[in-house]
């Protein structure tokens, strides 16, 4: 879809690695100098709703309240209402990446609750951007991360030190998808870094 | 018909020793003969993760603690989900285990027999039969072995005690001894004192290395010969035994003490040397014999484990683990050192290049693998009644306990929610630098 302005979007859906489906949605802004990449998890599968999340919690509260004796069965429908309500509250649900050149990158995560987190780096601190490989619980996962250089803030010491920051922790899309937003990615960047190599 | 391997084990890089140079090494060749091979093994203090080695050799850092002796705690299911994901993610074929002590090997192959998958065993240790220690970890050898497809032991005597203490049919172990690069351990005899005798000895200061031997030696020997010199390369529980008597008997000058070396260091030392001791009192093959040889040093060496079969007699002089025949084989070394009958350390160093190199190994391990590969997988219950016969019940319900988890997992997590991961191309692959600032 392209209108007027040269703004273009584009739309796909992938995975993430828990097996749900995901929606990557691509809009360029401008003449390729800023593009945003959305990652919004499916709103489709009832069973992710809180609703249905505290429906379930109070149903086993009174479950186990009936099937135990009182206070057991609310200590642990208590302990299960406290995970749900976390669950409910810090769950991102939308990851979105808008990268604008020469400004920066900015990095925002939607949450369940309503509220939002933004990390913004600015173009003079990265190095390069990868697809690399974490061990994160019991899973072996591909990330998509930014190599930053951060300058020492002591005025003594001018050392640098390069840091990695991992994107879309929240929604984590499988590897189709990040090759996808990586390619995009290196079609911005200048010509002086490294090639893509697929 | 290239394969897919995962080599397991407790004992790999950043830790120094022999088990970890043969899979290093063995890795190396395999995938320049064209197989996939992985590295799975534990973490070493902030070494977690994916890492890459030299030829895009794949290393994974499991997030699991040390529990004794560089060795995880045994638990057999807690390892299960990220073992599992790894063999699905890796496509794997095969799985490798190293070393008996290893209980990450012995938990992968269980894993991987699980799932399927075809399993070897290299045993590098040769162990009693006698003491409780050895008791418990023979019958947790039987048992882990249940879940072997073949075994390769380093040496002949290795492969009968292998045999007779985890009860392995013969016809399932093969016999493929270590190897060492030559190249990295040529002689250069210029480095050699012309006043002194130098004797070198290179190996962890413990007790399985007789260094209650080494100490009595140094102590007959320095008065005996003003003109001989002891390089001792290594540290261990027993190093103060060597600093008592250098102290005792006034040696300062004429024995040093070097404490340990990286592995690239050992050869700057051996080319000072013009006799390699060895005084291990158990050995199932020992790889500073082969490359102090290859250095072109004679090497005394005690007649114990697979050690005679290591080199052919004219490189070795073999004496029994005690101190007079240490000392008569020491003297007879400097004998024909003295006459120039020793052979020559180029003639040496050819020879043992003639007999060892890796790509051998890799050859013979692949035939291995090919073999494992014809076999067909066992039903469950078969598997199960290996564990009746064995006389293990416990561990029986411990493997349907694994299976109960792996097929939970398989329902959880199942497969195709798992990346497969890209292999390393090493043609298109080139090193860069960390890139400068994108402006």
């Amino acid at each position: 879809m392209e209108d007027a302005d040269n703004n273009t979007e584009n739309q796909s859906i992938h995975e993430n690695v828990d097996g749900q489906k995901i929606l990557l949605r691509l809009k360029s802004i401008g003449k390729s100098v800023c593009i945003e990449y959305t990652i919004e998890k499916d709103k489709s599968s009832i069973l992710q709703t809180p609703a249905v999340h505290i429906l379930a919690a109070s149903l086993t509260l009174l479950f186990l309240s009936l099937l135990c004796c009182f206070m057991t069965g609310v200590l642990i429908c208590t302990c299960i209402c406290g995970f749900v309500s976390y669950h409910s509250i810090w769950h991102i649900k939308k990851e979105v990446l808008l990268i604008t050149i020469p400004l920066g990158l900015q990095f925002t995560a939607f949450f369940k609750s309503g509220h939002h987190r933004t990390c913004f780096i600015p173009w003079n601190c990265i190095r390069d951007i990868y697809i690399v490989e974490a061990i994160s619980l019991h899973r072996v996962l591909y990330n998509i991360v930014v190599l930053t250089e951060v300058e020492g803030r002591s005025s003594t010491s001018a050392q640098t030190t390069l840091k990695l920051t991992p994107l879309f922790q929240g929604t984590k899309p499988r590897l189709s998808c990040l090759e996808t937003i990586y390619q995009s990615i290196y079609t911005l960047m200048p010509k002086t870094t490294t090639q893509v190599e697929n | 018909m290239p394969h897919q391997v995962c080599m397991v084990s407790d004992f790999f890089y950043p830790n120094v020793g022999g088990v970890e140079e043969h899979i290093f090494n063995l890795s190396q060749c395999l995938l320049r003969r064209g197989h996939k091979v992985i590295i799975v093994t534990h973490s070493y203090n902030d070494r977690v993760g994916v890492r890459y080695m030299t030829n895009g050799l794949k290393v994974y850092y499991l997030p699991i603690r040390v529990f004794y002796n560089q060795c995880v705690l045994p638990t057999m299911i807690c390892s299960l989900p990220i073992i599992r994901y790894i063999f699905i993610r890796e496509q794997i074929t095969i799985v490798h285990g190293h070393s008996a002590f290893s209980a990450l090997a012995h938990e992968a192959m269980l894993i991987g027999h699980l799932m399927n998958l075809r399993c070897v065993f290299t045993d590098h240790s040769l162990f009693g039969f006698a003491d409780t220690s050895a008791v418990i970890t023979n019958r947790f050898l039987q048992i882990s072995l249940f879940s072997c497809n073949h075994c390769i032991c380093v040496s002949h005597t290795g492969k009968e005690n292998t045999v007779l203490r985890a009860r392995v049919e013969s016809n399932r172990v093969s016999v493929i001894p270590n190897a060492v690069d030559t190249k990295a351990f040529s002689p250069d005899p210029r480095n050699r004192s012309e006043d002194y005798v130098t004797i070198v000895i290179v190996g962890r200061l413990v007790y399985r290395k007789g260094v209650d031997l080494m100490a009595q030696i140094i102590k007959e020997f320095g008065p005996k010969y003003p003109n001989v010199k002891f390089i001792v390369c290594g540290d261990g529980p027993k190093r103060w035994l060597l600093d008592e008597v250098r102290e005792r008997c006034g040696l300062q000058d004429r024995v040093e003490l070097l404490g340990a070396l990286e592995h690239s260091q050992i050869r700057n030392v051996l080319t000072r040397g013009h006799i390699f001791l060895n005084t291990s009192l158990t050995e199932a093959y020992c790889m500073a014999i082969v490359e102090a040889a290859s250095c072109g040093l004679q090497v005394v060496s005690t007649r114990v484990g697979g050690i005679p079969e290591v080199l052919p007699p004219q490189l070795i002089y073999l004496t029994e683990p005690d101190v007079p025949s240490l000392v008569e084989g020491l003297e007879k070394a400097m004998e024909d050192l003295a006459r120039g009958c020793a052979v020559d350390p180029f003639e040496c160093h050819r020879q043992v290049s003639s007999l060892y190199n890796w790509n051998d190994v890799s050859q013979r391990t692949e035939v291995v693998y090919d073999i494992v590969t014809k076999d067909e997988s066992k039903p469950l219950g078969e598997q199960l009644q290996c564990y009746i016969n064995g006389g293990v019940l416990p561990f029986m319900l411990v493997v349907a306990l694994c299976h109960l988890i792996l097929k939970t997992l398989d329902w959880l997590v199942p497969s195709k929610t798992i990346d497969i991961a890209k292999n390393f191309d090493q043609k298109t692959f080139k090193v860069q630098q960390v890139p400068k600032k994108l402006s």
